[in-house]
């Protein structure tokens, strides 16, 4: 992980370890207050679930697994490995309420959780996620993250020909409803899956096209951010410093494409160190995620 | 906020929250706030608090007529569209601890009322802020972020006070210590003109 990425922006390692502080103590502060909400069920996952989406619980949840990914994205340039236990936890706390956002953290984290791609594929494609676990899947933001994860999963070997067939048959394929928080629009993403699950010869160079287009937005809307120096300086700017779209991303494609190809895209695309260095450090941040133990494809070297 | 006393008299010497200019200079009058109230001091205030202010080469902070709240709302078709929850809570905390390096804050819960436009020279209306170049967490609904009083929020406008302190240990956490209410408090549901009908 690269603390120079930081540097690069204007803001110390003290400040950001006072922020993640303050988040996971506030995620602290929601498990609490949800455990006390839910303590009178009898351990029956079932009602639990229904617990979880009942107000006050769904509040106090949604806000918790916030907070435990906005800790993550901070930790990005700093810890690979708090940075996936960040992601892990608040990828499992969406999903235990129904946001499929949550499978996109748990497998950009690398997580071994086995998740029920195929039930919620089977929804998404008969049209009732509405009558399902899985409500919010009928927004097309998190149809796109179920793609990515699932494109991007360690199962979807053998969900492949369900995967291409929802993703075919979706008008998001050329959709331009916004996701996350650059505002991509869904078919951006929506092409990455596909990649990600094809697998073409081309595919690398693709996704690193894809990631290099969202990373320079990303760099100009740090800087915007940055006019406003004290929010700036203390973390509360309202962007996210660390980008788990590009990050997760640039993780889910060095798992199947590996770093190198990943790398050799995005100077393909464009990208240098020398030139943009913030437009680079999500990318790099993301491919750090994917290859934990392997200083060999070290991003730092690799660019 | 010093202590527990100076948190305790905004609503029980019925002080309110009173913005810095006012907190500072000590005497203002009609004529001063609408000199102040100006769409420069609202950029002033949202984008250069801590700056020096050119016209009067002090930093902004400490003549600002501004107040800031944190606004939030939780709908689950928004959250499924940013993947994020904004509560009031956790900004204000955040500020309240002086961006997390205090262990304690003080939380007041008010009420203000919303300009739909742009309004910054009406006094008894406060402003959404929402810079959308920078704001990145899209959402088409805007129903969160920061809002603006000024001048003062009114004593009777604040429900309670709560504190807030950092517990810690192995997992630290955010307990709530106290709760002041406020008996004068007049709920803004009394400015509504919906009807209930059978």
């Amino acid at each position: 992980m690269a603390a120079r990425h930081l540097e690069e922006m204007g803001l110390s390692e003290a400040q950001v370890r006072t922020t993640v502080g303050f988040l996971e103590a506030y995620a602290n502060t929601g498990i609490r207050e949800l455990a006390a909400v839910i303590s009178d069920l009898d351990g029956n996952s079932e009602h639990r679930h229904e617990a979880l989406l009942a107000e006050p619980a769904f509040t106090i949840a949604a806000d918790t697994a916030t907070a435990l990914c906005e800790a993550g994205r901070w930790m990005l340039y700093l810890d690979a490995d708090a940075t996936r236990s960040l992601l892990l936890r608040a990828g499992r706390q969406f999903l235990d309420i129904g946001q499929p956002y949550g499978a996109y953290l748990v497998e950009t984290a690398g997580g071994d959780d086995v998740l029920p791609y195929a039930e919620m594929l089977r929804r998404l494609a008969d049209g009732t996620a509405d009558a399902s676990e899985w409500p919010a899947l009928r927004h097309p933001q998190q149809q796109a993250y179920l793609m990515l994860a699932v494109a991007g999963s360690p199962q979807s070997g053998e969900l492949r020909q369900q995967v291409i067939g929802a993703l075919e048959a979706s008008p998001n394929v050329s959709g331009v409803a916004p996701v996350g928080a650059l505002g991509t629009p869904v078919r951006r993403l929506w092409d990455i899956a596909r990649h990600l699950i094809v697998a073409r010869p081309d595919s690398a160079d693709v996704v690193a096209g894809h990631l290099a287009s969202m990373a320079r937005r990303y760099a100009e809307s740090m800087a915007l951010a940055q006019v406003n120096e004290r929010l700036w300086r203390h973390g509360a700017a309202p962007v996210d410093v660390g980008d788990i779209d590009i990050a997760g991303v640039a993780a889910l494609a060095t798992r199947r494409f590996g770093a190198p190809a990943m790398a050799q895209g995005t100077r393909m695309a464009g990208l240098s160190v020398d030139r943009d260095p913030i437009a680079l450090a999500p990318i790099e941040a993301g491919m750090d995620l994917a290859l934990p133990d392997d200083p060999a494809t070290s991003t730092e070297r690799e660019n | 906020m010093k202590n527990d006393a100076a948190a305790r008299r905004i609503i029980d010497d019925r002080e309110g929250l009173v913005c810095r200019w006012w907190l500072n200079d000590r005497e203002i009058s009609p004529a001063d706030m609408a000199h102040k109230l100006t769409l420069r001091n609202l950029d002033m205030h949202v984008n250069h608090f801590t700056e020096i202010d050119p016209m009067t080469k002090q930093p902004f902070e400490r003549g600002s007529p501004f107040i800031s709240l944190s606004a939030g709302t939780v709908e689950r078709d928004v959250a499924a569209q940013t993947n994020y929850v904004h509560r009031a809570r956790r900004t204000a905390l955040y500020f309240g601890t002086d961006f997390g390096r205090l262990t304690s804050a003080y939380l007041y819960y008010c009420w203000v009322i919303l300009a739909p436009r742009p309004a910054v020279e009406i006094e008894y209306l406060a402003e959404e802020v929402r810079d959308l170049n920078a704001y990145r967490h899209y959402s088409p609904f805007q129903t969160e972020g920061e809002v603006l009083a000024k001048i003062v929020v009114g004593d009777n406008h604040i429900q309670r006070c709560e504190k807030w302190e950092l517990s810690a240990g192995s997992t630290p956490w955010y307990e709530q210590k106290w709760t002041q209410p406020n008996s004068r408090f007049v709920s803004p549901e009394r400015l509504t003109n919906v009807r209930e009908m059978i």
